[in-house]
């Protein structure tokens, strides 16, 4: 079974400054080395200063992921050498002498698929090395620290994911949500980052870095099984390493090992003392946060009889659930719902559709009582959607000019059932012994009323019909 | 316990060439086997004293640029980056 | 014009007019030049502490706002960052480095007026217990020159003493503000942890050290912290202390005070003549109504090594950040490969740092984490608890600083050791972060004496009145240079 397991570094660029200085945390549009000071360069004798803001941020994303948090936080040091680390260490959070970190052993389901959260944590970023020159002989290496400090939280899942495709769907869902409590935007560039690793059955765990875009972990997966797979076929030993995600030849390489294991030497940032997560900031941030997927969706159910499926879709997507909310009666929530996640498929996907969509919620909450009350069938609803869709005329207008209005009128009907009974006289009889004969009769009224015709009414009228013959 | 190979090895880690491995080795080892003093005290708890704060007491975020250019005062070239060796 | 006076007989001179701060300046300047030739307290001297002294005097002249130092003379350790001044931390790893801010002490005795003289010399980094480990040379002992003036900041000790300067801030990570005070015959207090901000000290063992005041009387002790201490944003360990005045009340004495006399300190190991100077002081304070007790803190005989465990371990990560990349001094980076240039330019470490990142890197370790750090960490608690309860049995503690005379430049240091060992008697203070104070108290074979008080936690004012009510029963000599 192959076993997929995933490490998320997100930025949080929603917040004014740095974790632990004052300088921008958004370092994108400053000239080198000119977004920091003595704390974040690590100067002798500069102190790391907590971002409150950060920890709220991350309290509420351990919050949305249902993880367990410590009653007291605490920061680690990981010690290394690096050109882009100022300190010759990061500060960061660490579990391996005890729950400290602000989230840990949490989850989140996906298409009912549940994905543990192992932890997250949160950590300063690194500056970026820069290098210039052509060829391997002349390059020099240049450091820009204006990233140097900015916050990050590191989520770690379990290796849960049996397919590339749930992971795609999974980090979709993550960038959503991270978005929507207003910690990140997690399209900048460089925001959030996404590192795999990944077994396949009797295989080693491999671990895939620098995948540029978390579009790009997808791919990186795929080719990494297909490689793997086809060892595995030949009898191939698939040794444990670290291999990074090639951009431009669409492979995954094996790094250069880095020479021994590194030991990083974890022990506690004695600058920052333990902070006190207490119960009532976190009930104070539950008030705020907007409401959690879980939570939409088993509302959607209880609430409305919506059924599973339905609501997972209506709940898991912030667009779709924001239409329903502002939509949505008692009365027509479920046909609303309904509407949403099958008519509208093929039309809302994408952020571009999104934007030139000039469906608004009055047009749905319009279209839902009109099928609800019988005045079009669900067939021209569909029509009526797309119409809607391409032009935002009302929906009153709309029924006209298409003319979707749903026959009602017994006469007429009977008119065009009297046909159908002319023109199908085999399936007449037939019908009276067969039942099911009957919806093709039914099938046939509604094509000869361009489906406007009231299924309900023309089967009443054709089995009177038959009855009566 | 220490030997030459294990000074290499915290040397590699801390990154300091060290010229002469041999005399650090006797001291190092006599230094350690002091702290096998730590071994003999009984520890009834695993409780550490640690300084705690609460959220309020933690800085706001705001931005709040440097007052001076701090590039000026620090190696580097002349766009204002830092210099690092080659990497391998 | 004497330059052995007190800050209260500085600022009393002052403001009576007969003093001003250009002729005590020149007249320090005059007195630097004399004797740091064979003393060599500084690294480096102000060269604009002349103008400034003379901008104080104008202010002065024209009745305006000047600050409580009124332009006194003080030598500021070089692990202190001073804005425009080099901050070498006695290292060829910083021998250029000129910090762009000022420590947030420094920040606080510039806006009271005082004056940066100098910095003063330190054994490399803070590492140390004798100043011989300084990249820039020893410095020497006032009372005999061929003799250590205590470590790590044997340059504040030395300046202080031999009236370079009229107070000091040094550093205190093991004893390093004590010992010096100790072996230079002047007082010097470390603070509670947290007491005072550490932003602008260079970083070498961050849970334990904190700045610490020297100066020649326990007042001038007083007046120097009521500038400096307080609660920073730019450091998250410093704590609310209500800021006290802590030269008001100091003559209340100590009648009536219990004194713990640490049993483990006064025994074996103990030169004679420290041993008797400390009985003696114990009958003063009974004389002046306090009752002293004998007390035992079994957990002090683990405290070496603990400390050494803690500290080095911290500074192998402190001073990871020296790479010589962003400042330090000259050395191209052109033609090395990375790894192969950090080791090289690291090489330059003195032998006491290189030992200690050694050690610190091995006991942090995979496989030896919990055998020593994690070990460390809980002899330290324990270390923090005892010292509470015997702080519930006694008002105060004492023992003698240092439990030998000053010793002769180079007779300890190829036993690295031996010289841990000496700070036996104040590491306690560092670990459990109470407050310590060393009061000179004698003089034997030309060689100075300090006894050692220990308070509770924020008890500084306590503890300043106690040493105080000692040093009033002193009547030393003065520095024989």
């Amino acid at each position: 079974m192959t076993k997929i397991g995933l490490e998320i570094h997100c930025q949080l660029t929603k917040l004014e400054s740095k974790l632990f200085c004052s300088c921008k945390a958004d370092y994108r549009s400053f000239e080198p080395n000119s977004n920091i000071c003595p704390v974040c360069m690590g100067l002798p004798g500069s102190l790391p200063i907590l971002n409150k803001k950060a920890v709220e941020k991350a309290s509420m994303l351990s919050i949305a992921l249902e993880c367990k948090i410590p009653p007291k936080i605490s920061f680690f040091r990981k010690n290394y050498f690096y050109p882009d680390l100022p300190k010759n260490f990061q500060i960061t959070q660490y579990n391996a002498y005890g729950p400290t970190s602000i989230g840990y052993e949490g989850k989140i389901i996906i298409e009912d698929k549940e994905i543990r959260i192992r932890r997250i944590q949160l950590e300063e970023d690194p500056g970026r090395l820069v290098y210039s020159g052509s060829s391997e002989k002349t390059q020099i290496t240049l450091v820009d620290y204006n990233r140097a400090g900015t916050p990050l939280v590191e989520m770690v899942t379990e290796p849960d994911f049996e397919n590339p495709k749930q992971v795609r769907i999974f980090l979709n869902i993550l960038a959503d949500l991270v978005e929507n409590l207003g910690i990140a935007d997690p399209y900048l560039e460089g925001a959030f980052r996404v590192d795999g690793n990944i077994s396949i059955e009797k295989g080693n765990r491999v671990e895939i870095k620098n995948v540029g875009s978390f579009r790009d972990i997808e791919k990186a997966l795929h080719f990494e099984i297909t490689r793997q797979q086809s060892l595995a076929e030949r009898g191939i030993h698939i040794p444990a390493e670290t291999r990074h995600w090639d951009e431009a030849r669409k492979i995954t390489a094996s790094s250069r090992s880095k020479e021994e294991e590194q030991d990083y030497r974890y022990f506690p940032e004695e600058d920052i003392p333990k902070i006190i997560i207490e119960k009532t900031l976190l009930d104070s941030l539950k008030k705020i946060m907007p409401e959690s997927v879980m939570s939409k969706k088993e509302r959607y159910i209880n609430k409305y009889g919506i059924p599973g499926q339905v609501a997972e879709i209506l709940s898991s997507d912030k667009f779709y659930s924001d239409l329903f909310e502002q939509a949505h009666t008692e009365k027509n929530a479920k046909e609303i719902a309904n509407l949403i996640t099958t008519d509208l498929k093929g039309f809302a996907d994408t952020n571009e559709q999104r934007e030139q969509l000039k469906l608004t919620p009055k047009h749905l909450s319009d279209l839902a009582d009109a099928i609800l009350n019988n005045k079009i069938t669900r067939n021209s609803g569909k029509l009526a959607l797309q119409e809607i869709i391409k032009t935002g005329k009302p929906l009153s207008e709309i029924i006209s000019t298409l003319d979707l209005g749903h026959v009602d009128d017994e006469s007429s009907l009977l008119k065009t059932i009297e046909e159908v009974f002319i023109e199908e006289q085999k399936a007449v009889s037939e019908a009276k012994q067969n039942p099911d004969t009957i919806n093709y009769l039914v099938g046939k009224v509604m094509r000869k009323t361009k489906g406007k015709a009231n299924p309900n009414l023309t089967l009443d009228i054709i089995r009177k019909k038959l009855d009566s013959q | 316990m220490v030997d030459r190979k294990e000074i290499e090895h915290l040397s590699n880690l801390i990154k300091i060439d060290i010229s002469n491995p041999q005399k650090y080795i006797t001291q190092v080892e006599k230094i350690l086997n002091y702290f096998e003093l730590l071994d003999k005290v009984e520890i009834k708890t695993d409780d550490l004293i640690r300084q705690e704060l609460t959220l309020d007491k933690l800085r706001e975020d705001k931005f709040v640029p440097f007052e001076d250019k701090l590039i000026e005062n620090l190696k580097k070239t002349k766009e204002n980056f830092v210099r690092a060796p080659k990497m391998v | 014009m004497n330059l052995a006076i007190s800050i209260s007989q500085y600022v009393q001179q002052i403001h009576d007019g007969v003093l001003s701060s250009e002729e005590f300046i020149a007249k320090t300047l005059e007195r630097i030049n004399k004797v740091d030739k064979t003393l060599h307290a500084f690294i480096s001297i102000n060269e604009n502490a002349l103008e400034q002294a003379k901008q104080i005097d104008k202010k002065l002249k024209g009745k305006e706002k000047v600050g409580a130092c009124l332009g006194m003379p003080i030598s500021i350790k070089d692990n202190i960052c001073t804005k425009g001044i080099k901050t070498t931390c006695a290292s060829k790893m910083l021998e250029d480095f000129v910090a762009p801010y000022d420590a947030t002490v420094i920040s606080k005795l510039k806006s009271q007026d005082a004056i940066i003289i100098g910095k003063a010399n330190l054994d490399e980094f803070a590492m140390g217990s004798t100043t011989e480990f300084s990249y820039f040379g020893p410095s020497r002992n006032p009372w005999n020159p061929d003799y250590v003036p205590g470590g790590s900041s044997g340059g504040s000790g030395v300046s202080v003493s031999a009236l370079e300067c009229i107070a000091s801030l040094g550093s205190d990570t093991g004893g390093s503000v004590r010992s010096p005070a100790s072996f230079c015959s002047v007082v010097g207090l470390k603070p509670t942890y947290g007491l005072i901000s550490r932003y602008g000290l260079v970083s070498f063992a961050n849970s334990i050290e904190q700045v610490g005041p020297l100066a020649r009387t326990v007042e001038d002790i007083a007046f120097i912290l009521n500038i400096i201490a307080g609660h920073d944003l730019h450091d998250n360990t410093t704590i609310e202390s209500g800021k006290p005045d802590y030269t008001k009340d100091l003559d209340v004495g100590v009648s009536g005070k219990k004194i713990g006399i640490i049993s483990e300190m006064i025994g074996d190991g103990v030169d004679k003549e420290v041993q008797s100077a400390t009985k003696d002081a114990v009958s003063r304070f009974e004389k002046l109504g306090a009752e002293c007790v004998s007390i035992s803190l079994d957990s002090a005989k683990h405290s070496v090594a603990a400390y050494y465990t803690l500290a080095s371990a911290e500074a192998s990560s402190n001073l990871a950040r020296f790479d010589n990349l962003r400042y330090g001094f000259d050395f191209s980076v052109e033609g090395y490969e990375y790894n192969q240039y950090i080791s090289k330019a690291r090489s330059n470490f003195g032998p006491e740092v290189t030992r200690r990142m050694l050690l610190g890197t091995f006991v942090l370790s995979t496989g030896y984490y919990g055998k020593y750090y994690q070990k460390a960490q809980k002899v330290r608690s324990l270390i923090k608890s005892q010292l509470a309860e015997s702080f519930k049995k006694v008002d105060l503690l004492l023992a003698p600083t240092m439990p030998i005379l000053p010793f002769k430049i180079g007779e300890k240091i190829d036993d690295p050791l031996k010289i841990y060992l000496l700070d036996i008697n104040t590491i306690i203070a560092n670990l459990s972060g109470i407050p310590a104070i060393s009061v000179p108290f004698a003089i034997a074979k030309g060689l100075p004496i300090g006894i050692q008080l220990f308070a509770n936690s924020l008890q500084e004012k306590q503890l300043l009145q106690a040493a105080h009510a000692l040093q009033k029963t002193t009547n030393l000599p003065g520095v024989p240079i």
